[in-house]
């Protein structure tokens, strides 16, 4: 296993509002990484870090060996290996569903639209949309919707895919729908970090769970000793809300 | 982001292409030409006759002058306020706009001799019973911006406790009255009287309070060899009766031309006044001028020969007496005439008013006026057909003076000549479509080989007729129409002329039928079938203004809006800045700053469509940028954070993804300001743009018809803001397919 993510004591604040404090993690090559924790611990501030959608405010971050936290670094290049899946989907209302899909390959990698388009096709079947190729996005559901974006995220064949909280946004009937895109993509052998509260996600296709809580990685480990045998007592009390409703 | 800057760049080279292009050409003609400023509404010193072309006291007095001294003038309409503001900016070279000489103004101003007397007097509403200024207590009394009598007024409004509103022209004053919302007004006296007589509802209660007079006002110690020229001219137009005449014409009276100095040249007794009623067998002095073909001038072997000429010497012939010709020039002529050394003159004489007081005409001989005439094979027909083409005219010239008075309505350059025949030249080789000159003239040219046709009917007509001192000599002016009649009935006359003219020639006859078309029609569609010329090229400046500044305002807009948004912290405080100015400050306040302001700063003159452009640009674009930045902004920022996740550089995410989203928010807003722009062209009719506005101001002025031609006015703007909301409509309607 090798490593593709390299984080060393991020911190980043909002004003005065401290809100990662000094994180370090390390992701390898096809692993999946699941962080939980509660609202407001700073779990997606730490994702969108990982593609500098925020930028850090100290410390250091490494993506398949280039230093994105330096400001020379070609952020632009770097994001085309990073797919990113977002909570609202962010879907870009002025284009079908395939024009989604098609614009990043071909703005960056120069592809012809026949080719964008067979690869849009491809992308839309392995998510089971391949129906909606020309639709409007506002004529999707939100599950329909989600998985649209995370086919756009895969455009430009990226070896890492974030996910920020997927599936909060969305019904719970099109919850299952989502997850099961993402399990596919994990059995694949994706690199993924996932921000969720899906323990069920968590416990299944993670092979870390990590538990964040005010901008600290608290604990972290395989999905049985963090579900089974928690040892941090915010994790224990977090874990005892979220399971036991 | 390439193409954006490339585009970027494009549109600043065209706005400065532009301004080259419309950037005033300095001392390109010998001749020099000087600017000056008048009133727009100012009868009966300056306003727009029925043609729409400007004329009154202070118009032709400065043509005169100018005509008389051998320069040329622009005369330049744009408001007494603007004019004298303009003046002090450096932008115009004088002004002549009814305008006292003050202690105040001289501080600023170099005045001319006084030309015109005046005094301030009160006028009241027909049936108003107010005679004094005590009766005006508590009342609400009209004024003028900047005229004297406002300041006259203001001095004892206190003493007489009466309260002041105060209007842009002069029509708008009186009308305050007329309606009763205010019971009087103060105006110069000349002013108020060529109103009343012209039918405003008002008369004088008062004499004139104050004794002041006009003057021309040059910039302090700018333009002093202008102010010299003036009163060298002034001087001799008094003296040759010109000025007179031009007074006369106006106001019917001579009694307002200051009397400092010597008018006419003294009257010695009459010497030759015949006493003998037969004129057969006697011999008459006749003067004439030196050169004025056809009608005057030598010919190869040295004899004067011409239409005057060969008329005189047949007529004598008919009657039976001899005449002996005098070519003394044409002033020296009348001099003599009056003087009684001579006992005619016939030298191409306007029959007028002014002359009639002290000659006695003979029936009018020739029509002369202003033809146009284009080469032989040109398709030209119309005034309207010269726009953007270039027309040739000749230096001093009624012909000159006409085609310069009507150029910028009929959208023409003119190129000045010295002699007519470089003029007629410059037609024939299509350098210029067409020239100007006094219909027997341009007869005689054509007759004399040059390949021109005349096209137009004669404007600025003017009876000739043949003069004798007024009370004497009757026998030889009875002797002189007899003559004629005979002449003309024999078909002598008609040789003579076609002789000098070629075989269609004007006589007095058809004179006669032409000048009666006098009467306006002053109802809702004749005034707009009238005034339509005019209307219709205020429109097209409106239009003009309009596109033009929509499309700078635009980019304008859209760059500085772009900035605001963008990343980076210079850009944004430039953005907020620009929108911050200009959107804070009123529009005549920006469009008065930049065309007098500006100029004094840099020393250098901005046309005034340029001014306008300027301005419009600046404030409408600030408020396309405001909502610019709103409509980007309003975007969710997620689809910008989507397109940069995928790694799209921010030009492009802006451009594929914000962009399109960001317009559909701001096109309403975009067709909203571009109605407002619009509108907010006629604002500019305070830096004299003649634009529709503006041109409504100059009808009513004319014809004192505010509300059919204020309501004319607002219709087209209405029907044009219909037409560009129903064309938003349908974009709206498309955008949303």
């Amino acid at each position: 296993m090798s490593l593709k993510v390299q984080v060393t004591d991020l911190n980043k604040s909002f004003g005065s509002n401290h809100v990662l404090k000094g994180i370090d993690l390390d992701v390898q090559n096809n692993e999946v990484v699941v962080i939980i924790g509660p609202s407001g611990s700073g779990k997606s501030t730490l994702l969108r870090c990982l593609n500098r959608l925020e930028t850090p405010t100290s410390g250091k971050i490494v993506i398949d060996n280039v230093d994105i936290s330096d400001p020379k670094a070609d952020i632009n290049r770097v994001r085309q290996n990073i797919g990113m899946v977002f909570q609202h989907f962010n879907l870009f209302n002025n284009m079908t569903v395939a024009e989604n899909i098609m614009l990043a390959p071909m703005e960056l990698k120069g592809e012809t639209e026949s080719q964008a388009a067979d690869q849009a096709h491809k992308l839309l079947q392995q998510v089971g949309l391949d129906e909606k190729f020309d639709a409007k996005i506002q004529s999707l559901s939100g599950g329909q919707q989600q998985r649209v974006a995370i086919a756009r995220a895969l455009a430009m064949n990226p070896d890492i895919m974030l996910f920020d909280e997927p599936t909060s946004a969305l019904d719970p009937e099109m919850v299952g729908d989502v997850l099961e895109v993402m399990k596919d993509l994990a059995k694949q052998g994706m690199t993924m970090v996932v921000v969720t509260h899906e323990m069920g996600f968590a416990k299944e296709v993670a092979d870390r769970v990590i538990f964040a809580d005010e901008g600290k990685i608290l604990e972290q480990g395989k999905p049985n000793e963090i579900f089974g045998n928690p040892q941090n007592p915010r994790l224990k009390d977090f874990l005892n809300k979220v399971l036991n409703v | 982001m390439k193409k954006w800057l490339l585009m970027t760049l494009g549109f600043v080279a065209c706005f400065i292409g532009l301004a080259t292009t419309f950037s005033p050409n300095q001392n390109v003609q010998a001749a020099k030409t000087y600017t000056i400023g008048t009133d727009v509404t100012y009868p009966p010193f300056e306003f727009a006759n029925k043609e729409n072309k400007y004329v009154g006291i202070d118009v032709d007095l400065m043509k005169a002058v100018a005509k008389e001294e051998g320069f040329k003038v622009n005369i330049k309409t744009m408001g007494f306020n603007a004019a004298v503001q303009a003046m002090e900016a450096g932008q115009i070279d004088g002004v002549i706009a009814g305008m006292m000489i003050t202690p105040a103004r001289q501080q600023k101003f170099d005045f001319s001799a006084p030309y015109y007397n005046s005094g301030v007097v009160m006028a009241v509403g027909k049936n108003s019973t107010i005679k004094n200024f005590s009766q005006l207590k508590g009342k609400r009394v009209a004024l003028k911006t900047g005229t004297a009598a406002a300041t006259f007024a203001n001095s004892i409004k206190d003493k007489y406790g009466f309260k002041t509103v105060t209007f842009d022209d002069s029509n708008n004053m009186y009308e305050d009255v007329a309606t009763g919302n205010s019971v009087a007004c103060f105006d110069d006296q000349p002013v108020l009287q060529y109103a009343i007589q012209h039918g405003e509802k008002l008369k004088l209660a008062t004499k004139p309070q104050t004794s002041g007079a006009y003057g021309f006002a040059v910039k302090k110690g700018a333009n002093q060899e202008l102010l010299a020229k003036f009163n060298a001219g002034y001087k001799k137009l008094k003296a040759n009766g010109t000025y007179q005449k031009i007074v006369k014409k106006y106001v019917g009276s001579t009694s307002g031309i200051p009397k400092a100095s010597v008018a006419v040249a003294a009257t010695t007794k009459g010497t030759q006044s015949a006493k003998n009623p037969n004129v057969a067998g006697k011999t008459f002095n006749i003067g004439t001028d030196v050169t004025f073909p056809p009608f005057e001038f030598a010919n190869n072997s040295n004899e004067y020969v011409g239409i005057d000429m060969d008329l005189m010497r047949a007529i004598a012939k008919n009657q039976g007496f001899k005449v002996q010709i005098k070519p003394l020039g044409f002033n020296a002529a009348v001099q003599a005439l009056e003087s009684g050394q001579i006992d005619g003159t016939i030298a191409g004489m306007s029959i007028t008013d002014e002359r009639k007081q002290k000659f006695d005409f003979s029936d009018p001989y020739f029509q002369s006026g202003v033809v146009m005439a284009v080469a032989k094979e040109s398709s030209v027909k119309s005034l309207s057909q010269l726009k953007g083409k270039k027309v040739a005219v000749k230096t001093g010239t009624a012909g000159a003076d006409y085609a310069n008075s009507i150029k910028d309505k009929y959208g023409f350059k003119t190129v000045t000549f010295d002699d007519s025949n470089n003029m007629y030249q410059d037609v024939v080789t299509g350098n210029s479509v067409a020239c100007f000159e006094d219909s027997p003239v341009m007869q005689y040219g054509i007759k004399q080989g040059t390949k021109l046709k005349i096209v137009t009917d004669p404007a600025e007509k003017g009876d000739y007729g043949f003069a004798v001192k007024k009370g004497v000599n009757q026998d030889l002016l009875a002797a002189f129409n007899a003559g004629l009649k005979n002449l003309k009935a024999n078909g002598e006359y008609n040789k003579i002329t076609s002789k000098y003219l070629g075989s269609k020639q004007n006589n007095a006859e058809s004179a006669a039928k032409s000048n009666n078309a006098d009467t306006e029609d002053r109802s809702f569609f004749g005034l707009i079938k009238q005034n339509k010329g005019a209307l219709w090229s205020g429109f097209k400046e409106t239009m003009w203004l309009t596109i033009v500044s929509i499309f700078f305002a635009t980019v304008f807009g859209v760059i500085v809006g772009l900035l605001g948004v963008a990343p980076g912290k210079f850009g944004k405080g430039l953005s907020s800045t620009l929108i911050y100015i200009f959107r804070g400050m009123p529009l005549l306040v920006l469009a008065l700053f930049i065309y007098t302001g500006i100029p004094s700063l840099t020393g250098s003159k901005i046309p005034a469509f340029i001014a306008g452009v300027v301005t419009l640009t600046l404030n409408e674009g600030a408020y396309t940028a405001a909502f610019v930045k709103g409509g980007i902004e309003a975007v969710d920022t997620g689809q910008m954070e989507a397109a940069r996740s995928l790694g799209l550089p921010y030009g492009k995410s802006m451009r594929k993804v914000i962009l399109p989203q960001g317009i559909k928010i701001m096109v309403p807003s975009f067709i909203n300001q571009f109605i407002i722009t619009l509108k907010d062209t006629s604002i500019l009719s305070i830096i004299g743009l003649l634009e529709l506005t503006q041109t409504g101001k100059i009808i009513i002025a004319r014809n004192l018809e505010g509300f059919k031609v204020w309501t004319i006015i607002a219709l087209i703007y209405l029907i044009v803001i219909t037409l560009l909301t129903w064309l938003s409509n349908w974009v709206q309607r498309r955008m949303n397919a």
